[in-house]
């Protein structure tokens, strides 16, 4: 399993992954990429048998006991301390079409 | 008073608070003026808290009144990733440079409530991704042995702080050997705890599945204080593991310690790191301690493994910086380019690397060819690493392939530094235990650099680690 890449699918990585990059850094991950993928191919070559399929992990669901919910409001100062931008108690985004 | 700084360890500087040799406010003066003399040099703190002063105040008063734990009044430094009501906690990263915690992560709340004095926070590779705490925005870290050599990493600032006696403990996280190996290169003490064993409740998520947090000091046993303070169920964390899970520890007088013989023969593992780690075996066998050859074949794997699972998790988990809620934003008319731009110049490059990485494992087409495979084989290892431990007590191999190298030396070819993790990703893996301990010294010129051995143990068998980890300091004082 060789992984090839080209410049496109780096663009398109992303794209997906909602990151900018510049024509440079396309070229620059595109090696580093490819490099790592090769690398981590060698998982293909370990023999794996139904036994040990994917499985979800331990994670359990967590609930919290009914009663002391939270106030309203009284954590949103704080939060909204760090926002960016921000309109009254909303962060404030811009068009989103 | 002058307090000597050179010997210190927080099991001594307790027992000097309580009985009045010095107070805790003396003892938080001295360290933090030493603590900004090194940073000059060190680039170990990313900030001194200026609040300091008033905790240990608080830690004294505790102190006189009694109600005093083992960490009460001792200065203790917290990697940057880590969350405190009111403090800028920027991982690393440009994109949180002005980034403030709005509560107190689980793990610094337990040191706060045990009287333990925050001195600042401690520089560290962007989001946690590296081995040699060289993509901080703040600026590389230096190794206090060697400053033109790095201190490991991830958490090299909360090593090289131990290190350099910029505090007496420190707290670190470890995905993929991120305490244990700085521990080594930097010559402390690093505990990577049992999965589940200290809450992530306020630490920046890398890896959900492999992340721990732990503990830094100079010897095992103020590590095994910190630990102690840290550790314990916690609701906020749905992967703490509750103390009736836990099991008892056991106690034996001498253990028996499985050496994967073949991974230590590999390739590309420094000739002189193999002969410390031989040496430092056979002074076990010599106090008693049985030594048996292990087979783990799939171990060498865990390397491949943990590069398709670390940053298709980081790739998701890393999601939430996005420029609405905190840090960089950029600009935009349109949502979507606020995104691409605050993320395009917010992240560095190792953590493009590790998200565009994350996001084409986790993609349709290739999802069955890496991810499913690399958690298959995971398991694999994990049943490995498992069955192991019916039969010996620990696996002992050196803690990272090779001392502490040159600052630059690593960072064109990623495949080079993420081999520096070879011997601790197994632990983060599997979820067992480990601990690096100091176990001499190698030379490259004339310097002596520190390195370390790691010992893995069972799930919650922290304490077996603590034993062999003072068995290593007890040869290494004889030798001295």
């Amino acid at each position: 399993m060789k992984a090839m890449l080209r410049k496109e699918d780096i663009e398109h990585l992303g794209t997906l992954a909602r990151i900018g990059l510049s024509e440079q850094e396309k070229t620059e991950l595109l090696a580093g990429v490819e490099a790592v993928l090769g690398y981590v191919s060698n998982v293909s070559g370990v023999v794996t048998d139904a036994e040990s399929a994917p499985v979800a992990g331990s994670l359990r669901n967590v609930l919290r006991e009914d009663g002391e919910a939270y106030p309203g409001g009284a954590w949103s100062e704080a939060i909204l301390a760090n926002a960016p931008r921000r309109e009254d108690d909303f962060f404030k985004v811009g068009q989103i079409l | 008073m002058t307090i000597d700084l050179t010997t210190i360890t927080i099991a001594g500087a307790r027992d000097a608070l309580r009985t009045k040799k010095y107070s805790s406010v003396e003892l938080t003066r001295a360290v933090l003026l030493r603590a900004k003399e090194k940073n000059a040099t060190l680039n170990v703190y990313a900030e001194f808290f200026d609040d300091a002063v008033v905790a240990a105040e608080n830690a004294d008063r505790m102190i006189a009144e009694g109600k005093d734990t083992d960490l009460t009044g001792i200065p203790v430094a917290i990697k940057d990733n880590m969350l405190m009501e009111g403090k800028i906690s920027a991982s690393g990263s440009k994109i949180l440079m002005n980034h403030r915690g709005v509560y107190d992560g689980t793990a610094v709340k337990k040191l706060k409530d045990a009287g333990a004095v925050i001195l600042g926070r401690t520089n560290m590779d962007e989001f946690a991704m590296g081995s040699s705490s060289e993509t901080c925005a703040y600026g590389p870290v230096k190794n206090p042995h060697d400053v033109t050599r790095v201190p490991g990493g991830s958490s090299g600032g909360s090593a090289a702080a131990v290190a350099s006696v910029g505090a007496l403990g420190a707290l670190g996280s470890d995905t993929g050997g991120s305490i244990r190996q700085p521990a080594a290169l930097c010559g402390v003490v690093g505990l990577k705890p049992t999965y589940g064993a200290v809450s992530r409740y306020g630490l920046m998520a890398l890896a959900s599945s492999l992340d721990q947090i732990g503990p830094f000091a100079k010897t095992v046993e103020d590590t095994e204080l910190l630990f102690r303070a840290i550790t314990g169920f916690d609701l906020l964390d749905s992967t703490s593991v509750p103390e009736s899970k836990r099991g008892k520890p056991t106690h034996k007088e001498k253990l028996t310690i499985g050496v994967p013989e073949s991974f230590i023969a590999m390739d590309g593992i420094d000739p002189d790191v193999r002969e410390n780690f031989r040496s430092i075996v056979a002074r076990l066998k010599d106090e008693g301690h049985h030594i048996l050859p292990v087979e783990l074949p799939t171990l060498p794997s865990a390397l491949a493994v943990y590069y398709v699972l670390m940053p298709a998790e980081a790739s998701a988990n890393l999601a939430r910086y996005d420029g609405i809620r905190y840090g960089l934003s950029k600009e935009a008319q349109r949502l979507i380019d606020v995104y691409t731009m605050s993320r395009g110049e917010g992240f560095g490059k190792e953590v493009r690397r590790r998200i565009l990485l994350g996001t084409y494992v986790l993609s349709a087409g290739y999802y069955d060819a890496y991810y499913n495979k690399a958690v298959a084989v995971r398991r694999l290892i994990t049943e490995e690493l498992l069955r192991a431990f019916k039969g010996v007590d620990v696996i002992a191999t050196p803690t990272s392939p090779s001392p502490a190298f040159a600052l630059g030396e690593k960072t064109a070819d990623p495949l080079k530094m993420y081999l520096e993790d070879i011997f601790t990703v197994p632990g983060n893996i599997a979820g067992v235990p480990g601990i690096s301990v100091p176990s001499g010294t190698v030379l490259r010129g004339n310097t002596a650099l520190p390195v370390g051995v790691q010992f893995m143990a069972a799930p919650f068998g922290e304490d077996t680690l603590f034993a062999v980890g003072r068995a290593v300091e007890r040869i290494r004082e004889f030798s001295r």
